[in-house]
């Protein structure tokens, strides 16, 4: 792993953010399979949060990102919401930080400027991102758009008029897929045929780089000088990591389409490890290292009781609702 | 008889069609191993192949056209939207081609495709994975629109809708999957364009689609005790529908409630209120037309405030005893 672009208390830092949205999302596991969450079915990305954390870290607040869905729980930390607002959506509890009408994988804060995704219809998102990198572009505001997606969603039209929208107009903004080889029940290689999805960039005139999107540090890198050229006029360019779906597609997904020994190989790789392994080599003392788990651990424990000591959303609440989402549908 | 679930008077549906006539194909995002997300597909991949169910990239657009294109050259495809929300990504190829081909040239193309796709909200799904869009298609000449409530139904149905050489979008309602009722072995068609009186009264007409046929047929059994008899009419076809059976029970019984979970405003509801309103029932009316729909708001994803957003039986019954305060 490349550290010299990072500090060692980046380093802790980034490792801590990815250590928290792995103990969030094994918790999300526990809660689910044990009936206490109120939602539809948690999408996870246990395994690939290199790419998220990678990505979204060390942008400026002003800079928008808008995370695939899978790893949005990582984007979110990263952008320092409470884990506890997250976990409010989880159990049906009422958030302050989060709109109460929307799960966290897709759900929007522009306080935060997060652009969750802006929909789960897959591909959409791109579009939105791209208009914001317009919005960042007319308004000369400086900012950058870094938006992440997944492989089976470059195969939607949207991808394609936005990566092109982009670079005719030589919009601000990092288009990075998180290729985790799956989309549900389909491998990438039997959706698309040109090999590394960072070759699609080719068709729009510039740069496609592909990456071990289980390297946080090559991930980092390479959307850092990404966003240095988008920052300096020079137009997108489309990062692809390449990582692996270590989560079912998601919690009600049976997931009995891939070879075990596929996920083995790819525990074996596992971010968090290898991160761990340079932060070891750098002379962090083991002490330390779990010190970190140990404070992420109860940080997320600690998000759980504060969500569950919340109040459900009561019929008086829902009248108080009802008005503000009548409201909130037209300004 | 025996009793199967709505998912697998489907799948049985799809089987059959498959083994009578080898133009019929699937072809859909995760509809092979996985069975497509609510897993109604599940065994037909090993059954027929991947030449016949044929797993896409996530792609709807090409999905709904392609099928089309198929159609046009004799093929009967059954097309899957996963959630019938993604069906505004397919608008054009269903709204602008396939719908109007067969009108454009004449008779000399047809388009005998069938596009299943599940609607509707109680899984917590939200506001983009919950939405119940049929009017969409109901507004478009050319198409046709098929909601059926029960397993019988929707295993008869849909295999009218697939020997149907027109454009078919057939809607599955996800709570009803699982809801399971009398289905014969062998294959039947329920026609098109049928409604079905699902429970017989005298006192108060109700008029729903999809779940919220078992809804009011739920409020009925309730209301039959407090002395109201309710005629429950489930037009199973949305498009081109049955205005007589409708027309008849409004007749007998003089009180209307229509009850559906899409949007009030321009919603399947605001058709029949107008075509009873405009035809022979009305002057038969001894109270006002009665809508009952979701309210005209997106699906939201906390569960409470989900429940709130589309008439449960509650509100039936309340409807109904409403309607009866009109002497
Ligand atoms: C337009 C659209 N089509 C289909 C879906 C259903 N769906 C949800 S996630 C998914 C797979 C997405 O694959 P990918 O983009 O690779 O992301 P991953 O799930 O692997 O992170 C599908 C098909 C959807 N949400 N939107
Ligand atoms: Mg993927």
């Amino acid at each position: 792993m490349k550290t010299e672009h990072l500090s060692l208390s980046d380093l802790t830092n980034i490792y801590r953010i990815m250590l928290l949205s792995r103990k969030f999302e094994e918790k999300i596991v526990e809660l689910f399979h044990s009936g206490k969450t109120r939602c539809f079915t948690p999408h996870l990305g246990i395994g690939e949060e290199a790419v998220s954390v990678g990505a979204f870290y060390g942008l400026s607040k002003q800079d928008l990102i808008s995370p695939h869905y899978r790893g949005a729980t990582a984007a979110w930390l990263v952008r320092k919401l409470p884990a506890t607002e997250l976990m409010c959506i989880y159990l049906g509890k009422k958030s302050t930080g989060l709109a109460n009408t929307m799960a966290v994988q897709w759900t929007t804060n522009m306080t935060l400027n997060v652009i969750g995704m802006a929909s789960s219809i897959l591909g959409g998102g791109i579009e939105i991102a791209v208009g914001a990198a317009l919005g960042a572009k007319l308004g000369k505001t400086g900012q950058v758009v870094v938006n992440s997606f997944g492989d089976g969603t470059t195969n939607r039209g949207n991808f394609h008029e936005a990566l092109n929208l982009a670079a005719v107009f030589r919009l601000p903004i990092v288009f990075v897929c998180q290729n985790n080889q799956w989309a549900m029940n389909m491998r990438v290689a039997k959706a698309v045929t040109v090999g590394k999805i960072s070759k699609r960039a080719v068709a729009y005139g510039f740069p496609g780089i592909t990456v071990d999107g289980n390297d946080v540090l090559a991930v980092h890198q390479t959307v850092q000088e990404a966003v240095q050229r988008a920052r300096d006029g020079l137009g997108p360019t489309l990062v692809e990591a390449v990582t692996y779906r270590m989560s079912p597609h998601s919690e009600r997904d049976p997931d009995q389409y891939r070879a075990e020994a596929e996920r083995r190989k790819w525990r074996r790789k596992c971010p968090i490890l290898r991160l761990e392994a340079t932060l070891k080599a750098k002379g962090m003392p083991q002490e330390e290292l779990l010190n970190i788990q140990q404070n992420a651990a109860d940080e997320i424990a600690k998000a759980v009781d504060e969500a569950l000591s919340r109040p459900d959303l009561t019929p008086e609440d829902r009248l108080q609702q009802w008005s503000a989402i009548y409201r909130e549908i037209y300004i | 008889m025996r009793e199967i679930t709505y998912a697998e008077a489907i799948r049985e549906a799809l089987r059959q069609e498959m083994q009578r006539d080898p133009h019929v194909f699937l072809m859909g995002e995760d509809i092979g191993v996985y069975g497509g997300a609510f897993g109604v597909t599940l065994g037909l991949l090993e059954e027929f192949g991947p030449e016949r169910v044929r797993d896409t990239p996530i792609s709807e657009g090409v999905i709904a056209g392609a099928a089309a294109g198929a159609a046009l050259t004799g093929m009967r495809p059954v097309a899957e939207i996963m959630f019938m929300d993604f069906t505004t990504l397919a608008m054009e190829q269903l709204v602008n081609q396939a719908a109007k081909t067969r009108y454009m040239f004449g008779g000399k193309a047809k388009v005998p495709m069938v596009l299943r796709t599940p609607a509707g909200s109680g899984t917590g799904a939200a506001a983009q994975h919950s939405q119940s869009l049929e009017a969409w298609f109901v507004h478009v000449p050319g198409l046709k629109v098929v909601m059926p409530s029960t397993p019988y139904d929707a295993k008869g149905l849909l295999i009218s809708a697939i020997r149907d050489d027109n454009p078919v979008i057939f809607v599955e309602q996800k709570l009803l999957y699982r809801t399971k009722g009398p289905v014969p072995e062998e294959p039947y068609t329920v026609p098109l364009s049928v409604a079905e009186v699902k429970r017989a009264g005298r006192d108060v007409t109700i008029i729903a689609t999809g779940v919220m046929v078992v809804r009011s047929l739920a409020a009925a059994a309730k209301l039959a005790q407090e002395g109201i008899e309710v005629e429950v009419v489930d037009p199973r076809t949305l498009k081109p529908y049955d205005a007589e059976t409708i027309t008849k029970s409004v007749i007998k019984t003089g009180r209307v409630l229509i009850v559906h979970e899409a949007y009030k405003t321009c919603g399947f509801g605001a058709e029949i209120a107008a075509m009873i309103s405009e035809g022979p029932a009305f002057m038969y009316l001894n109270a006002p037309i009665r809508r009952l729909a979701g309210l005209d708001i997106p699906i939201p994803y906390n569960r409470t405030l989900e429940y709130h957003a589309v008439p449960q039986e509650e509100n039936i019954i309340t409807a109904v005893r409403e309607l009866m305060a009109y002497k």
